[in-house]
């Protein structure tokens, strides 16, 4: 009887034992908190990237002297973002929170470009059969940009035995299109040091 | 009385062309610029669709370290393989099995040359042994036969 009692409770024991190891735990954090896992690029080198170059692109002075010269908002096109570094990073996670702090504040005015400019375009060109007369909007009347935002990532990398010093540099630059003017240049400088 | 007339149009048509080239340009624009515009109608949308986008152009970091896992996952890929290497190999070897049987040295029953060049496989079909010692031959009958 003593013996049967002290196997059913090794079972028991094992079968915990591999069900709880096995088991994958999820919880739900805030997306502002600092979780650094690999010590690669991660959320919140881009959440720190985007807050500093929201800042500073929308405390500078290119705003006011365009203001002040036509007497309008600029208007803005995010131009390519060249991801130079030894990681891949996409720059649209920044750039994204960027162009929405130009929107809500109401500094400047945004259009789209790229792909997305050419699915409108597609759109308004299906409308021009499809669509009752009254509600065609019309080719030729888009908004043509002031700005041009464009940038590139970098990166520096010093390895030795089991640590490591990864430096990054995000650079933002906006040219007036006419001019090819650079009216404003920002940055976000972001320096790890990593132990295995 | 034709030709003046004639002069006198071409001469007031040239006059309208250039006072519209004139005004088109704003101050200190470039009359050139009509030029670079036609350039970059030509292929605009390989240009303006990337826009809003990452180019990545990422480069390899110095990192022994990383260097070191990427070598050790290159092996566990490797060795992961090599079962279904295995596999395709004895599958072929069923496909042809006459070739297997050629390259078996057990089934040799000794047809084959069994000097040097006759194993050498460089040689091939040619038998310079065997061709040698008929010539030999040859010469050893014909002058038994003439003396």
């Amino acid at each position: 009887m003593k013996k049967s009692i002290f196997i059913l409770g090794g079972a028991l024991l094992c079968l915990s034992m591999t069900t709880t190891s096995c088991s994958r735990k999820i919880t739900r954090i805030a997306t502002d908190t600092t979780v650094d896992i690999s010590g690669r690029w991660n959320d919140t080198d881009s959440r720190l990237a985007a807050e500093e170059l929201s800042e500073e692109i929308l405390t500078g002075n290119w705003i006011t002297d365009f203001v002040q010269k036509s007497g309008k908002k600029p208007v803005l096109i995010v131009g390519l973002v060249r991801n130079k570094s030894h990681e891949h990073i996409e720059s649209e996670t920044f750039i994204k929170d960027i162009e929405k702090a130009l929107i809500q504040r109401q500094k400047a005015r945004v259009v789209q470009g790229g792909k997305m400019r050419e699915e409108m375009r597609a759109e308004r060109s299906d409308q021009q059969d499809n669509s009752s007369i009254s509600t065609i909007k019309k080719f030729g009347l888009e908004t043509g940009a002031d700005y041009m935002l464009q940038g590139n990532i970098n990166s520096i990398v010093d390895a030795h035995k089991k640590q490591k010093v990864v430096y990054y540099q995000i650079d933002l630059e906006l040219t007036h299109l006419q001019t090819n003017e650079k009216v404003w240049i920002g940055d976000k400088k972001i320096k790890k040091l990593v132990k295995n | 009385m034709k030709i003046s007339i004639v002069t006198l149009f071409s001469f007031l048509s040239f006059c309208v062309v250039s006072a519209q080239n004139f005004q088109e340009l704003e101050e200190d624009q470039n009359p050139n610029y009509k030029i670079v515009m036609a350039k970059y109608k030509e292929y605009p949308e390989e240009l303006t669709l990337l826009e809003g986008t990452t180019a990545q152009e990422t480069y390899k970091a110095i990192d022994p370290l990383e260097e070191k896992r990427e070598l050790q996952s290159q092996r566990r890929q490797f060795r992961a393989q090599r079962p279904y290497w295995r596999h395709q190999r004895r599958m072929e070897r069923i496909k042809n099995t006459r070739y297997y049987e050629n390259n078996n040295r057990f089934f040799d029953y000794g047809y084959h040359n069994n000097n040097f060049i006759g194993r050498n496989p460089r040689f091939g079909n040619y038998n310079y042994l065997g061709l040698g010692g008929s010539i030999l031959g040859l010469g050893l009958l014909s002058s038994c036969i003439f003396d």
